[in-house]
């Protein structure tokens, strides 16, 4: 046997699995590149459904109630399923067991050098890079302090970096407008003002901010930039000021130590378009938390020929050509949803793997075809993106029947149906504990 | 005021019409109910092509296609691209020995209307000479014959042609409906309008209604009393990610229609279908049938095709003459103009029918010179010999890179859809620096460019932005420039956060309409990302109310 347990993919689901399973087991992770985790903007969603187009924020805010109303309401979702193991209060009980998850996850991440803020009651409100918003349950600690829930009634001030300020000008008042109407909040003011990077002798292309990003990762100029905002700043009459998220990445521990120097709580980094600095900074420390809890990690796409019942061993093929193949007690798959192509084989609608069947809600979908699952509004909720595999109480892959399919094989994050990350806002919350779960249910 | 000419529609025709009647030197008005080339012009495969096709049925139409081709390409170098195509033949053909050389004696005579066009003439190749040209192409290909062709962008041509309507003195307004006739008996006296965007109304004389409203045609005629009967044939293209081939490979779908499969811009299309269709004009959807169909013919060619992406797909109706007892493909694409005065005593109303994108030069100075009898003007045409806008030299584009320090391959793709505009374009950059800044960056267009199109091309609205600029046709399908695109025009047009929301809502929408009915395989990985951008990021969903 080379491992005990064998985790596929290493996003957060991936992750999450692999270190629980690891704390008494021999884990490997296989990994064919990065997913959504890696593409996504660094803040974790735990509960906060928005139900009907155009909702106020303020419906959403509460996370114990968004999780009761799944608990309630969506029987499908991996939150109902796991909570199905308990027989008191259901509620308080899944309550109890998503906290402890995850601030023992939070202290991992943090033991990677990256620190998360938020809560478990009430969800935040942060500003987009588009002139959005999002809300959300934690964030990194360099977007904690612009939750605009606590900044009402005062002066925001957002800082670009871009040569001109009319762009920014009709964002800024965009979001004032829009957070009026839907956020039930109000500013004394919205600034805006630009920094021209150039001018600083920094060669940049004046519109990716990940490749600002990485500029920041050298100290040198992170402080340069930070000195000529602090420059800026000083002349205007502002209470908190958002930048774009460019505080380094794989630099991020010390380069935000540097913007929290200078700045204190009154500045704090937008939410991003995708990819953004925030979510690979996410991805980075999770490759480092595997190799900090003795994780090994193998680059290559797992495959997997037909065996009934049990599955003994996977294949991978390197990136140079070469295939090997590792043997394990049990399997977990952590894929991830249609970003990483693990839901379709063959032309049809089936985990690419295993073979699992797909489901959207308690159906198949073998042969089925798209346009069924989708409206003619790409606003509305697109049941196309809830498709995934069906799961047992212990995370085990069920067929169209309700029969487990392979008894050490389990699956977790958003190759599981169920549920749909997009819409339920209740992403990475599902990806770290179907995950944390999986690795502990396989660990036995 | 009272004007000589009142356009309905801006497609093609009605753009094309509009800019001979001004270069005539009549005092002209057009308008389009949505945008410029929104209709089956902006649809179409984009193919200045000689008409080879009518060469059996037809041959009058490949004559004037061919001629009007070389017509084009004097008038927008810029515009036209070259695509050399191959008919392959397979040896499931029936004698695929003798159909070789009947294909080449085709071609043969195809060549004679080469130089018309600036075409080259034929060269019949091998097993091995179209397998070193195309390697993904069957091995069940015997060998295959070239001719070659020219591709347009039908959005610029028709935006070209308003533009240069515009410089002669014609009034150009977009996203104004036609809703009714003003008359006096049955006789046509003027048109009244509606403002779609801000739902104003109002009426507009004029001594002659030119009906160019391509598919719609049959109910503006309605609405003026008569009736002309098309044929509608709704055609759909696929558009996959990337450049496949950088050949045009002309196939044979399962009931023998003929369709292309060809490289344009950074894209690859393969089409098109053509079925009678008496649906809602205005809400076309593609269904799987029709994907499945055009996947199954180029599979048979190309059998690898299934490997690559298609990001969307794209339908409109061809406006063809009716004609009773033929199957769709033999319909003449021939165009005809009723004069409604002569066939049913309704005087000031014309309307245009049938024709191509290739020939609508032709169509439009024939039914300018029907206009100008009526009106008693004796100016001639022009169009053939004076150059549209962009189309008066092609511009140096590492001096233009150079000299606004801007990346030559943005300059590039600026410099194929304006010509010798470019550099006024680029001149925005001095205006204001962050213009060099990309909006879309598959494409990739600029702030310049899209400020450019709002500021001297009535773009309005997102999707108005796409025809002129292709901003949002790259492989992201807008996840990217959406919002940006938005506040570009926002910041233009003065709106507010309604009037922003409404933009991006529209633009949301009619990508979908183009991604849905296409979605499977590793296009679902851009959409997750999308809608995760979109919805899970931004908040569309609750910002937008339904
Ligand atoms: C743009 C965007 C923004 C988002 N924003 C948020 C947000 O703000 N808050 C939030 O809570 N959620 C957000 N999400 C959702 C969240 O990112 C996902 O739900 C979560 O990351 C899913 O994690 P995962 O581990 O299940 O999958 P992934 O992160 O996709 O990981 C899948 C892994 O599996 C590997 N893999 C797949 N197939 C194979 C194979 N055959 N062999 C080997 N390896 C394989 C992949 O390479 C990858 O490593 C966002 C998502 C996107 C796309
Ligand atoms: C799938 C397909 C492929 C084709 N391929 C080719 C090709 O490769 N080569 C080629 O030469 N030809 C091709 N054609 C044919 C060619 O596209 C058409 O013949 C040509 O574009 C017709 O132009 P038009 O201006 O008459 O019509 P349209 O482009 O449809 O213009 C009519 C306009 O009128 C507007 N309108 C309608 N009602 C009103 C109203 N009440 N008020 C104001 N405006 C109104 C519409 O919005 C529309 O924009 C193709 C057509 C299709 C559909």
């Amino acid at each position: 046997m080379d491992y005990d347990v064998i985790v596929i993919g290493s996003g957060l689901a991936g992750v999450a699995a692999a270190i629980n399973a690891a704390k008494t087991k021999k884990v490997a992770v296989i990994r064919k590149g990065y997913g959504a985790t890696a593409l996504c903007s660094g803040t974790f969603d735990i509960a906060g459904r928005t139900g009907k187009r155009g909702r106020p924020f303020k419906d959403f805010v509460s996370i114990p109630q968004g999780i009761g109303h799944i608990l309630e309401n969506e029987k499908q979702h991996p939150y109902s399923i796991l909570s199905m193991a308990f027989t008191g209060d259901r509620f308080n009980e899944f309550i109890t067991m998503v906290n402890t998850i995850g601030e023992e996850f939070f202290e991992r991440l943090r033991e990677t050098g990256i620190h998360y803020k938020g809560s478990w009651e009430n969800n935040m409100l942060l500003p987009t890079q588009h002139g959005a918003f999002k809300a959300t349950s934690f964030c990194q600690s360099s977007m904690f302090p612009g939750n605009l829930a606590k900044l009402m009634g005062r002066t925001i001030l957002f800082i670009g970096f871009e040569k001109t300020p009319i762009h920014n000008r009709t964002r800024a008042e965009f979001l004032r407008d829009i957070l009026s109407k839907y956020g039930f909040l109000s500013f004394k003011d919205v600034l805006y003002i630009n920094v021209d990077i150039q001018s600083l002798g920094l060669r940049w292309n004046g519109h990716d901010f990940i490749s600002l990003a990485g500029i920041m990762d050298d100290m040198d100029n992170a402080r340069r930039i930070a000195a000529s905002i602090r420059e800026i700043v000083d002349k205007q009459d502002y209470d908190h000021i958002f930048i774009q998220p460019v505080m380094g990445i794989k630099n991020y521990e010390d380069v935000s130590k540097l913007f929290s120097d200078t700045f204190g709580d009154a500045l704090s980094e937008l939410v991003a378009d995708s990819p953004s600095a925030p979510g690979l900074r996410l991805q980075y420390a999770l490759d480092r938390m595997l190799a900090q809890h003795g994780v090994a990690v193998i680059d290559g796409e797992a495959s997997c020929s037909e065996s009934p019942d049990t599955i003994k061993t996977v294949g991978v093929s390197h990136k140079d050509g070469s295939k090997s193949t590792f043997a394990a007690n049990s399997f977990i798959l952590a894929t991830g949803k249609f970003i990483s192509n693990g839901l379709t084989k063959n032309k049809t609608w089936q985990e690419s793997i295993f073979g699992l069947p797909a489901f959207i809600g308690d159906q198949p979908v073998k042969d089925a075809f798209a346009m069924k699952y989708l409206t003619d509004d790409p606003l509305d909720e697109q049941a196309l993106f809830s498709m995934g595999v069906k799961v047992d109480n212990s995370l085990r892959p069920v067929d169209e029947d309700g029969a487990v399919v392979y008894k050490n094989l389990y699956a977790a994050g958003s190759v599981l149906s169920g549920y749909n990350y997009i819409y339920d806002k209740t992403g990475m919350g599902t990806a770290l504990l179907t995950g944390s779960k999986a690795g502990i249910f396989s660990a036995g | 005021m009272l004007y000589d000419v009142a356009v309905i529609g801006g497609g093609v025709n009605g753009t094309g019409i509009a800019r001979d009647c001004a270069m005539r030197g009549l005092r002209v008005v057009l308008f389009e109910k949505t945008d410029l080339s929104s209709g089956a012009t902006g649809a179409c495969t984009g193919m200045i092509h000689g008409g080879a096709r009518y060469l059996l049925n037809d041959i009058h139409t490949t004559y004037l296609s061919s001629l009007d081709s070389g017509y084009i390409q004097k008038i927008a170098p810029h515009l036209l691209f070259r695509i050399p195509f191959v008919t392959p033949v397979l040896k499931q053909d029936p004698v695929p020995e003798v159909y070789i050389e009947l294909l080449e004696t085709f071609f043969e005579a195809y060549d004679k209307f080469a130089p018309l066009k600036n075409g080259k003439p034929h060269i019949r190749l091998t097993q091995q000479d179209l397998k070193a040209l195309e390697p993904g192409i069957t091995d069940d290909a015997v060998g295959a014959v070239s001719f070659d062709e020219y591709g347009i962008d039908p959005f610029r041509l028709c935006v070209e042609n308003a533009v240069s309507a515009e410089e002669h003195g014609a009034q150009i307004h977009t996203h104004t409906e036609v809703r009714q006739f003003i008359t006096e008996g049955r006789d046509i006296k003027g048109v009244r309008v509606k403002d779609m965007l801000t739902g104003e109304v109002r009426d507009v004389h004029a001594r002659i209604v030119m009906n160019a409203a391509g598919p719609w045609l049959p109910k503006l005629a309605g609405l003026a009393g008569t009736q002309v009967k098309i044929r509608p044939g709704k055609g759909v293209h696929l558009i996959l990610d990337r450049r496949v081939s950088n050949i045009g490979i002309v196939i044979k779908a399962i009931d023998g229609r003929q369709i292309f499969m060809m490289p344009h811009d950074n894209t690859f299309i393969i089409g098109t279908t053509d079925d009678d269709y008496y649906g809602d004009l205005d809400s076309l959807w593609v269904t799987h049938d029709e994907i499945e169909y055009l996947l199954q013919a180029a599979e048979h060619y190309f059998p690898g095709i299934r490997k690559y992406r298609i990001m969307r797909v794209m339908t409109g109706i061809r406006p063809t003459l009716y004609a009773w007892g033929k199957n769709e493909d033999k319909l003449y694409r021939e165009h005809r103009i009723f004069d409604h005065e002569a066939e049913d005593g309704i005087k000031g109303f014309l309307t245009i029918a049938g024709g191509k994108l290739a020939s609508y030069r032709l169509m439009s100075e024939e039914a300018t010179d029907v206009i100008c009898k009526k009106l008693g003007c004796e100016n001639p045409c022009k169009t053939h010999t004076e150059p549209l806008p962009g189309g008066h030299f092609i511009p140096d584009v590492k001096k233009m890179a150079e000299k606004f320090n801007v990346d030559p391959y943005a300059v590039a793709r600026t410099a194929y859809r304006h010509g010798s505009k470019t550099e006024e374009l680029l001149g925005l950059i001095e205006e204001d620096p962050s213009n060099r800044d990309l909006v879309c960056e598959c494409e990739p267009v600029m702030k310049a460019e899209a400020r450019y199109a709002i500021r001297n091309e009535w773009a309005r609205t997102i999707p108005d932005l796409r025809r002129r600029t292709r901003l949002g046709t790259g492989s992201c399908q807008g996840r990217r420039c959406t919002v940006r695109a938005a506040f570009v025009l926002g910041e233009e047009l003065g709106l507010d956060s309604d009037g922003i929301k409404k933009l991006i809502e529209g633009f949301l929408k009619e990508r979908w309409k183009g991604k849905a009915p296409a979605l499977m395989d590793k296009q679902l990985a851009e959409e997750e990302l999308n809608l995760a951008t979109h919805v899970l990021s931004d908040s569309l969903n609750t910002i937008i109310e339904k």
